[in-house]
């Protein structure tokens, strides 16, 4: 990136050279790369000014009382001819921020563009003094930095060639035209507490830490310099909210970075602190123990509910134990903790392209509940997988301790994608499912034979609809209707196959004549074993079941 | 509880739906047109008449192949038939025709190839037998020739026997001879003249064992001649087209090996 960004430069570079007042080679002084602004978390807003060409001209950037953090870019160029008859310099085009190095006159950069603050100074393209800028002068339309602003600003114009007019027959040996635009972004930097020697359990979690031992808070952000400089922070306050009041923790901070403090109870500390400008509130949470969510696998079967009439009855419920405790700094399990157990479900996986009130299974047959570890410190909870496939997040959360998380991945795993082939087209799939074709490889290699063995007499062939979704499970195709309910209820393990046996007149496919339904029953049945029922619009094509004569 | 209710009523309903299942309420008569002997291998000519008593048209034929079907052309044109030579996982040469062949009328002469002997082979004769709806009730498939066919007994082809001496020929021959004049087949329904073949089979052996097999072979030109009718392509006075070909090729592959 850093590679592409240099050549990016440099052909702008030689570009410009081209149209500069004289073509002669140049060097680059005092040109930065250009940086990468940071995408803007929480920023003070930017600020811009155009400054004219006229010569010694200066406007006013934003005031900062504050040191800030920010990116400067000085865009645009100006252009300066000369009269014939000028001596000290001459030049017809345009003319950079460095300004042109007139060494017969003053010796100084004339028509320089630069930003003017107590902090840092003046800085920009512009100065004076050979090499930072040329004689012809460069023609660079873009100079970006990045840098610590604080006062009253301005964007300063230069003088312009100081060259006795009567040199040039009482005229203006100089004229002068363009104008440079400044903008002054500064960065958008989150803040962040450090935490150092603490026992980190989690995202802005420590453990409460050994009696005796103080917790040592840092004021921060993330990140904490950009481009070598210091990103500002200044703490504003420091809050100690134990979780349960009064607690008996110290806290001696007032608005210094640091905060030492004595933590003796859970409880949560709120910074709140000027980052780069900008007020920001940060919480570390200190907790006693952190709760442990442990399944015994981490992958599992839907679970399958099937009622008559409509289906063959099928109540197959999978299960497993999720063990629950809350452990202290040691890994020491702690008795009787009360552990509030939630699951989520991950949206958008598992083929379902639908969200909202997606299943998530049962804890000991409810959806939700509050378990106590009881003596033994660890608690069995039994997990019903729901009928839907895709990750289940189980989170337990314990006060004064850290919450903990697993996910368990719900569905048929190994299922194989089954793509158009010879003698078969695929259809069905919708914004909802648009990865409906999914089977097991028995299930894959039959209808492919089904396909070859039809397409030999018709080489249309033939077009299959709904399998499975690729994790299996509970495949709701009427979405619209009945989302996450049990149509389509036999397209659970990739076994399953909807076959159109009626005309479709927008893609010329013809109903199946009874001779071709009867040779599809022939080979479906006869020849590969399976089964077949119909459906409305279509055969659904299926294995035998066992209790099948 | 909910098992038992379903087992019920499968015990009561099933008698009923299997009077009347969907692909049986037909008769056909099956003859053998032909029994081409090549080597090891028999091609057997069958022509399946639907009577016309029959409701149903007739679907699918099959002739069950234990030895295994060598061939079985399609029948033309081709998109009026079709054919398999397993029947699930079983072998099997099976037809289907796809226009289905309607009371009262007769196929077209389909034929088949397997390595071994002529025997006695089931066969089964189905009509359409749609699948059932299960946007109302999910289904229970039922294996269509068990279930939605009507079986019967024709000539078909089984594995050569481990012994093909003359003498176990004989023997087998005997007994396939004794079964097509016995219940139920009766394919053969002169008494007297299972007797007299009974008897040619008898004479044969007894010259065979003797080492005489120029009257052994005169023996077992009596017994097919016996079968076949005073003019080319008939068949002897209560001999049908099963009777003939079993018992006569047969013989035939007795006679080459004596």
């Amino acid at each position: 990136m850093k590679q592409r960004t240099t050549q990016v430069v440099a052909a702008l570079v030689l570009l410009a050279v081209g149209l500069a007042c004289q073509d002669r080679a140049t060097t680059e002084p005092g040109i930065k790369a250009l940086t990468p602004v940071l995408r803007s978390v929480t920023a003070l807003p930017a600020a811009s000014a155009t400054l004219g060409a006229v010569p010694g001209q200066q406007v006013a950037l934003p005031n900062y009382v504050d040191p800030i953090l920010a990116s400067v870019t000085i865009s645009g160029l100006t252009y300066m001819t000369s009269h014939d008859s000028s001596y000290y310099v001459t030049c017809a085009g345009p003319v950079d921020g460095a300004g042109i190095h007139n060494s017969t006159g003053n010796a100084q950069c004339s028509m320089s563009a630069q930003i003017s603050y107590p902090l840092p100074g003046r800085v920009g393209l512009g100065g004076s003094g050979a090499g930072v800028c040329t004689n012809p002068p460069q023609s660079r339309d873009s100079w970006t930095g990045i840098m610590i602003l604080q006062g009253a600003g301005s964007a300063l114009r230069g003088g312009g060639v100081l060259e006795p007019e009567y040199q040039c027959g009482a005229a203006p040996c100089h004229t002068y035209s363009g104008e440079q635009t400044f903008i002054v972004q500064p960065l958008g930097v989150e803040i962040n507490t450090l935490t150092p020697g603490s026992q980190v359990v989690g995202p802005k979690t420590i453990m409460v830490p050994q009696p005796g031992i103080w917790t040592l808070f840092i004021a921060s952000a993330t990140p904490d310099t950009i481009s070598g400089f210091q990103v500002p922070v200044k703490a504003t306050s420091w809050q100690w909210i134990p979780d349960v009041a009064p607690g008996t923790s110290t806290v001696p901070c007032t608005n210094l970075n640091l905060c030492s403090a004595y933590i003796n109870e859970p409880g949560r500390m709120v910074l709140t602190a000027q980052v780069n400008g900008v007020e920001q509130v940060d919480i570390v949470t200190v907790v006693r123990g952190r709760v442990k969510i442990v399944p015994d696998q981490p992958t599992m079967k839907g679970t399958i509910i099937l009622d008559g009439p409509l289906y063959f009855y099928r109540h197959e419920i999978s299960k497993q134990f999720i063990s629950v405790s809350v452990v202290d700094a040691n890994g020491a399990v702690i008795p009787f903790s009360s552990v509030d157990l939630t699951q989520t479900p991950t949206e958008n996986t598992a083929g379902h392209l639908h969200i909202g009130n997606k299943p998530v299974g049962l804890l000991d047959s409810v959806t939700s509940k509050t378990v106590n570890t009881g003596l033994t410190g660890i608690r069995k909870v039994e997990f019903q997988a729901p009928e839907v496939s895709g990750p289940v997040t189980i989170t337990g959360e314990s006060s004064g301790a850290a919450t903990d998380s697993a996910s368990i991945d719900i569905g048929i795993f190994g299922l194989q994608l089954l793509s158009a082939g010879p003698g078969y087209a695929l259809e069905g799939d919708n914004g909802w499912h648009p990865d409906n074709h999914w089977v097991t490889g028995d299930h894959k290699a039959k209808l492919q034979m089904l396909a070859a063995l039809y397409s030999i007499r018709w080489p249309a062939g033939l077009r299959y609809n709904d399998s499975s979704l690729p994790r299996g499970g509970l495949f709701d195709w009427d979405v619209e209707h009945t989302p996450w309910t049990t149509p389509h209820g036999g397209h659970r393990e990739g076994q399953n196959t909807d076959l159109k046996i009626i005309a479709d007149a927008a893609i010329g496919y013809h109903a199946l004549t009874p001779g071709q339904k009867a040779v599809v029953r022939v080979i479906w049945i006869d020849s590969l074993k399976q089964a077949i029922g119909i459906e409305g619009n279509h055969y659904h094509l299926r294995p035998r079941r066992a209790d099948e004569k | 509880m909910k098992l038992l209710t379903i087992l019920g009523l499968v015990f009561v309903a099933g008698p009923v739906l299997h009077a009347q299942a969907t692909g049986t309420n037909l008769t056909v008569d099956v003859t053998i047109k032909s029994i081409a002997v090549r080597g090891d291998t028999m091609g057997l000519t069958y022509v399946v008449l639907n009577k016309a008593t029959s409701r149903d048209p007739l679907l699918r034929f099959a002739v069950d192949a234990p030895a295994g079907v060598k061939s079985i052309p399609l029948p033309q044109p081709a998109t009026s038939y079709f054919v398999l030579g397993t029947y699930q996982g079983r072998p099997m040469a099976e037809w289907m025709f796809l226009d289905f062949l309607a009371p009262g009328a007769t196929s077209i002469p389909v034929y088949f190839e397997s390595v071994g002997l002529p025997a006695i082979a089931t066969h089964w004769a189905g009509g359409d037998d749609p699948p059932v709806d299960e946007s109302v009730a999910d289904s229970t498939s039922e294996d269509p020739l068990k279930y939605h066919a009507v079986a019967g007994k024709t000539v078909g082809v089984e594995p050569w026997p481990v012994d093909k001496s003359a003498k176990a020929l004989i023997a087998r021959l005997k007994t396939l001879t004794q079964t097509s004049c016995a219940t139920p087949l009766k394919w053969i329904t002169a008494s007297s003249l299972c007797t007299k073949l009974l008897g040619y089979l008898t004479t044969a052996e007894t010259n065979r064992a003797a080492g005489k097999v120029t009257l052994a072979k005169s023996s077992m030109a009596t017994y097919i001649k016996s079968l076949a009718g005073k003019t080319a392509g008939t068949f002897a006075t209560g001999v049908t087209s099963p009777a003939y070909w079993l018992l006569k090729t047969n013989a035939d592959i007795v006679v080459s090996k004596l």
